[in-house]
């Protein structure tokens, strides 16, 4: 029974490019829009892995990830920010947010995937 | 990876961002900043730099980036922007949507080095820098046993490591965290639990593990911290240096994981997913997944043993999240609620020839209920029998779907528009002249057939507006007008039609010269009398543009009439109407559709034609008292207290050598585009019904007085009056209203 | 050494009046019975009108008035000709199809220097059998202007 990652982005690029790339990896994807959808497909899916940006509308990734964390699904699982941004402040807020990995997009591939064997057991 | 495939979502997406990003800025250059339009601003630059990293646009992801600081810089702080710095977002906003069409094309990319440092130095943004991660060691992950690496130069590190709760709650793993320090080299790893409490006490929600740990690694101290990188927040950690031997035994990581097998077993409450857990590294690794802490994983080189398989394209067109149905969740077939969520109902993609598909078997279904109502008819079915209601219930039925098949294609002419702020932008940045365009009804729906062939002619004119109409700062002030010109374009329904208006407060039209430059070019005579209008709508004439107006600016060589061509050949109309010194109005009249009209069938010289229904006023039968004549053959009609011009459609058409009897037929009161009304006389009414539109021009070309044709349901054909143009030859003849109004 | 193929080309033959002509077979579309035009205003007398060709409204022209030969009131006896010239397409008015030729370029020769309008406008080469002369029309030619109509 393969992980089920779940990739969150506003942009359809993005996450057809998650997709693609991490579902050629043997992984099976759930994707959402935003941090409301990704709310939705968490409680959903249950995944193994979250990967999710932070610039997103409606509800942006650090609001996404304190959500979980102070949810009542499971807390646990490890959570990925993809972003292009690379300042410290937002490293920072990730952290205090929950946030367990940093990746720094564009991604390449082969990183993306091994980031996710790292955090996936 | 098929980043081919990917590469259409891209600039699809793209389009999109941009068309965000151009009305988002436009929005705030007319209404000023406020949050969430700045937010929304800067996510579209966002996304749009996110994607291009990908497919290695690096001119778009370096300007991108500029671009998005730039925006940044007002989004922290919304004192920051001001009229200057909008004006240069926007500029930024143009070359952006230029270099992302340069790398959909694939041809040169375009220098914006100059706009770049515009940005830079406005905003005081610091000069580019990628920001390098934390490096990290890369060493290839690996769960292989690992045996001493006694190579030369080995570093011993003690280290002791108590995490806090929140290192839990952030789904770190300390499990992981030991295997990572494992790839630097090896490691004596000792629990600590010293501060654990006897069961009875045992409070699952905290935690009071520590470790101690010995590693001799080839790395240095700074990467052997960086593992603890994310964590180093929630949890007490020390990390000396050991100057003593190394350590002698071999360890692997099987031995360490049994080691913490000894160790109590702590449950794992299943049900209590809310509250804090213990960890689970203290049983064997088959539990629920661990958490790894990660440090800058963009470093990690990829896992030799992994194999990356390009596997088939995901769903393409129409969004599906990728299905991961677990057996364990009855939940899975369950949809999210959406009304937690505050968004419009999602447009979807479709095909635009499905929908030209799905439009054309409309027109067909159109045709075969004429078909079938001729028949139905002729067969005796009255409209109350059984037969005949069914009928009514079916031709409302068509209008019904009809109605929304056209709907699928009608939109927002508000993109085309927007496109005309550019138009603007650029003009007056070449031409040193300031405008302003200001947006009216930009929300009108047209439909998408009009709106393709709208965007050209709208640019001529908008450009001529600037060009030709929008005087000079200088000449402005001097007239007592405001710095900045004014045009406002607008577009708004009018029964069965779209309207729209380009309207200037420039100069308006410089009729002298217009009439010069007419009689230069042969379009009329030295000796011609014309009124104010006639002279205005000259600049439509073919042949009058001017190769002294055709400027690198206005129109590249297209005069006005091939913009009035255009119009046409989209059945529609243009005129000018103008006021020297206040400003001049262009005026299109579109159809609302270019597919169904609703007709008035009506018969005359033996042949039948449609006019349309929305120019139709009233119809009157023909008494011989009502008409009468004025000067030379032109005859009215006497309506109340009016008197309408009347066409006779049968010899105005040349299907009649004579003019049709006044003693009897049918007079239909019609009205233009502006409102004149003429009384078009035939034989009779055949009835009301909808037609499809065929145009002549597909295989013919355009005919005067002829506005299209349409197949009956008898398969004959009708050929559909263009009101407009029969109308304007008519006016030209008669003579205008005071006369009659005198008369009258 | 027999005749090889390239060099033929195949014409469809048809009779207006007393005369035969020819065009291109690949212009040729289809052969169809005539049917009631609808007449357009202000339309040259060569143009008869339009009809509905399954759903398509097509020009019809009256071939023996455009090349200036003594007509007749159309019938069911005529044939239409519907020719394909780039995108556009329209019908021509003729008495009958008479043939289908494949014809060797040996056989075809140019236009002779005559002193008429006609054949300048429209013709193209000429087909010549043993007892028959067959003259090309090009259909580019056929339609008017867009000038003449702009009234």
């Amino acid at each position: 029974m393969s992980s089920t990652i779940l990739a969150v982005d506003d942009s359809p690029t993005m996450r057809q490019m998650l997709t693609m790339c991490l579902s050629g990896a043997g992984f099976n994807v759930v994707t959402a829009e935003d941090g409301a959808d990704g709310v939705e497909k968490l409680k959903e899916h249950n995944p193994d892995v979250v990967i999710t940006d932070i610039n997103m509308p409606i509800m942006d990734g650090f609001e996404f990830i304190e959500t979980v964390r102070g949810g009542d699904f499971s807390t646990r699982m490890p959570i990925l920010v993809l972003t292009t941004e690379s300042d410290a402040a937002k490293k920072a807020r990730a952290r205090e947010a929950g946030a367990t990995g940093w990746i720094v997009k564009p991604f390449v591939p082969e990183k993306l995937i091994s980031a996710v064997h790292r955090v996936m057991p | 990876m098929e980043l081919d495939a990917i590469r259409d979502t891209y600039f699809a997406e793209c389009a999109d961002q941009l068309s965000e990003l151009e009305t988002g800025l436009f929005s705030i250059s007319s209404d000023g900043v406020d949050a969430e339009t700045v937010n929304s601003v800067f996510r579209a630059v966002h996304s749009i730099k996110g994607g291009a990293g990908a497919f290695a646009l690096d001119e778009l992801v370096s300007f991108a980036h500029v671009f998005e600081n730039a925006l940044d810089v007002i989004r922290n702080d919304l004192s920051q922007s001001n009229e200057d710095r909008i004006d240069l977002l926007l500029r930024s906003s143009d070359v952006l949507t230029d270099i992302v069409a340069a790398a959909r094309d694939g041809e040169e990319p375009i220098d914006c080095s100059e706009i770049s440092a515009e940005l830079e130095k406005e905003f005081n943004l610091q000069p580019m820098e990628e920001e390098e991660e934390v490096e990290f060691d890369i060493v290839p992950i690996s769960l292989d046993d690992l045996t001493i690496q006694t190579s030369a130069a080995t570093n011993k590190f003690e280290i002791t490591f108590a995490p806090h709760n929140e290192l839990y709650l952030n789904g770190h793993d300390p499990q992981k965290i030991f295997r990572e320090l494992a790839d630097l080299g090896s490691c004596e790893i000792r629990v600590n639990t010293e501060k654990l409490s006897s069961l009875d006490k045992f409070d699952t929600s905290s935690t009071e593990l520590s470790w101690n740990i010995t590693i001799e690694t080839t790395s240095l101290e700074n990467d052997v911290r960086a593992v603890f990188e994310w964590v180093s927040d929630c949890c007490d950690l020390q990390i000396t240096e050991d100057e003593t031997d190394a350590l002698a035994s071999d360890i692997s990581i099987d031995d360490f994981l049994g080691d913490l097998s000894d160790l109590p077993e702590v449950e794992e409450e299943d049900d209590c997913l809310g509250e804090p857990q213990e960890s689970e590294p203290l049983t064997v690794p088959d539990e629920q997944p661990g958490i790894a802490e990660l440090p800058d994983l963009s470093e990690v080189s990829p896992e030799p043993a992994l194999e990356i398989v390009a596997e088939e394209p995901v769903a393409e067109v129409v969004e599906l999240p990728a299905e991961a149905p677990k057996e364990e969740k009855p939940a899975a077939a369950k949809k999210p609620e959406p009304k937690e969520r505050a968004r419009a109902s999602k447009p979807i993609r479709v095909d635009s020839e499905k929908v030209d598909r799905l439009i054309n078997l409309m027109g067909e279904m159109v045709i075969s209920q004429s078909m079938l109502t001729l028949q139905i008819n002729e067969a005796g079915f009255g409209t109350a029998s059984p037969t005949g209601l069914a009928l009514v219930e079916l031709q409302n039925l068509t209008r019904e779907i009809q109605s929304s098949v056209m709907s699928i294609r009608a939109q927002p002419i508000k993109p085309v528009f927007m496109r005309m702020s550019r138009v603007v932008r650029e003009i007056c940045s070449a031409t040193g002249k300031k405008a302003q365009l200001l947006l009216e009804g930009e929300n009108t729906e047209v439909d998408t057939t009009v709106i393709e062939g709208l965007s050209d002619p709208l640019t001529h004119m908008i450009r001529n507006s600037v060009d030709h109409g929008i005087e000079s700062v200088e000449k402005r002030v001097e007239a007592g007008k405001p710095e900045t010109g004014e045009i406002v374009l607008s577009a708004s329904h009018s029964s069965g039609s779209i309207v729209i208006e380009i309207r200037d407060d420039g100069a308006g039209i410089n009729r002298q010269k217009v009439f010069e430059i007419a009689v230069e070019k042969g379009v009329i005579q030295a000796d011609s009398k014309l009124s104010d209008e006639e002279i205005d709508n000259l600049i439509f004439a073919p042949g009058f543009s001017t190769a002294e107006e055709i400027t690198d600016v206005s129109g590249r060589g297209v005069g006005m009439d091939v913009v009035r061509q255009s119009i046409q050949g989209l059945g529609g109309r243009v005129s000018i109407s103008s006021t020297p010194g206040k400003g001049s109005l262009f005026t299109l009249n579109l159809p609302l559709t270019l597919a169904i009209l609703d007709g008035m069938l009506v018969r005359t010289a033996e042949q039948m034609f449609v006019i349309p229904v929305s120019s139709m006023i009233e119809t009157i039968s023909l008494r011989q008292q009502d008409v009468f004549q004025i000067g030379d053959g032109n005859m009215v009609f006497k309506l109340r207290d009016q008197l309408i011009p009347i066409v006779d459609v049968g010899y105005e058409l040349g299907f009649l050598d004579q003019p049709h009897s006044y003693e009897e037929g049918t007079i239909l009161i019609v009205e233009s585009g502006n409102h004149d009304m003429s009384a078009f006389l035939v034989d009779s009414i055949v009835g009301q019904q909808q037609v499809v539109i065929k145009s002549m021009e597909s295989n013919y070309q355009r005919i005067p007085s002829i506005a299209a044709a349409t197949i009956l349901g008898n398969g004959r054909i009708a050929l559909i009056l263009d009101i407009e143009d029969i109308v304007s030859r008519k006016t030209r003849e008669t003579p205008t209203q005071p006369v009659l109004d005198q008369i009258a | 050494m027999s005749e090889s193929n390239q060099n033929q080309e195949e014409f469809i033959v048809f009779r207006v009046g007393k005369q035969e002509f020819c065009i291109e077979i690949t212009m040729t579309r289809e052969i169809r019975g005539w049917t009631q035009s609808t007449a357009l205003p202000h339309a040259p007398e060569f143009l008869m009108g339009v009809i509905n060709l399954r759903g398509v409204i097509l020009p019809i022209v009256n071939l023996a008035k455009r090349l200036g030969l003594p007509s007749e009131e159309p019938s069911e006896r005529h044939v239409i000709i519907v020719v394909q010239v780039g995108e556009k397409s329209f019908g021509l008015l003729v008495d009958s199809v008479s043939d289908i030729l494949d014809v060797n370029s040996d056989d075809l020769r140019s236009v002779p220097e005559l002193n008429t309008k006609i054949a300048e406008e429209f013709f193209n080469r000429v087909i010549v059998l043993e007892e028959r002369i067959i003259c090309e029309i090009l259909p580019e030619t056929l339609m008017p202007d867009e000038e003449i109509l702009a009234a």
